[in-house]
């Protein structure tokens, strides 16, 4: 896959990941992963990115003895999953012309 | 490799982020690394799964990089325009900060001539060491056909070797101050730039 394309599809990913319920990095790797591929060293990146766009908060809470970082999706998280599944059919459109479903002069 | 043998290697590499981020970096892998011991992993084989230290930087530091690239990219600068007001006191403040601006201007010029004089002095020595060598070779030749000196000659081509040869170590030596001095210029005009940006006054 396109590797920008890729960085976009596993943001929206990661924050799919998170709305059921808070999660933790490599719980968010786990529930990602069956679906695209994501490694330990990619998902630190896309979470900063993430919170510095505001669309998750972190939260650090005790574990087992030990800190574990919990993120939460924020309302500015869901409303970016509610534009990705808007925008999903123009990228339909998109790939019914690229693949010739659609031809250049035909009308929808 | 064990859990701090890993930390140890990666923070290592990780030496190009700041103190902040090197140490969120380091106990994001930790967490990660006790989750997957937690999930029934050994310590070794979440180790393992994490491809290397090496891999494991070099994937995160890169991905990062590109996270602060695109961050850059989405915060475009706004060019601030000036009132009607603000340009009236610039043009009636000209004469100071015009004046200011070229002293700095000559400032930076005297250092990068000062910077360039010294190579090519070295330089230009260099080439007179050549060319007296070769002189000092040429006048011993006609010595030798027209004085007929032949201790003269020795002597002259011994002294032109010599010059020569020490023209050849110079020309080494200049080399290498002129790639010097080409990353100090880079590097103050770098600097300069890089204030400048951020005092928002690169326009």
């Amino acid at each position: 896959m396109d590797i920008q394309l890729k960085r976009g599809m596993l943001e929206v990913c990661v924050l799919a990941a998170l709305k059921s319920e808070d999660s933790y990095g490599y719980k968010i790797i786990k529930d990602v992963r069956p679906f695209v591929e994501i490694s330990e060293s990619t998902l630190y990146p896309i979470l900063k990115r993430l919170e510095a766009a505001g669309f998750i908060t972190v939260n650090t809470v005790q574990h087992n003895g030990r800190l574990r970082k919990y993120y939460h999706l924020t309302q500015s998280g869901s409303e970016r999953i509610d534009i990705f599944i808007d925008e999903w059919q123009e990228i339909m459109n998109i790939y019914k012309f690229v693949t010739g479903e659609v031809g250049i002069n035909d009308e929808e | 490799m064990t859990k701090n043998e890993f930390l140890k290697e990666v923070g290592k590499r990780f030496k190009s982020l700041d103190k902040n981020d090197r140490q969120k970096g380091i106990d994001y892998c930790c967490e990660i690394i006790d989750d997957m011991t937690e999930d029934g992993l050994s310590e070794e084989e979440a180790v393992a799964s994490l491809g290397g230290a090496d891999k494991f930087a070099e994937s995160f530091l890169s991905e990062l990089a590109q996270s602060k690239s695109d961050s850059v990219q989405v915060t475009p600068f706004k060019r601030r325009k000036f009132g009607a007001w603000e340009i009236v006191l610039l043009v009636l403040g000209s004469p100071l900060w015009l004046s200011l601006i070229l002293a700095a201007a000559a400032i930076l010029m005297s250092v990068y001539i000062t910077i360039w004089s010294v190579v090519l002095s070295f330089a230009v020595t260099d080439l007179a060491l050549a060319l007296s060598g070769v002189a000092a070779i040429g006048y011993a030749i006609v010595c030798m056909v027209l004085l007929g000196g032949v201790n003269r000659m020795i002597f002259l081509i011994g002294a032109g070797l010599v010059l020569i040869g020490v023209s050849i170590f110079m020309y080494y030596f200049c080399k290498w101050l002129s790639i010097a001095a080409v990353k100090l210029s880079k590097g103050i005009f770098i600097k300069l730039k890089n204030s400048l940006k951020g005092k928002g006054l690169d326009r």
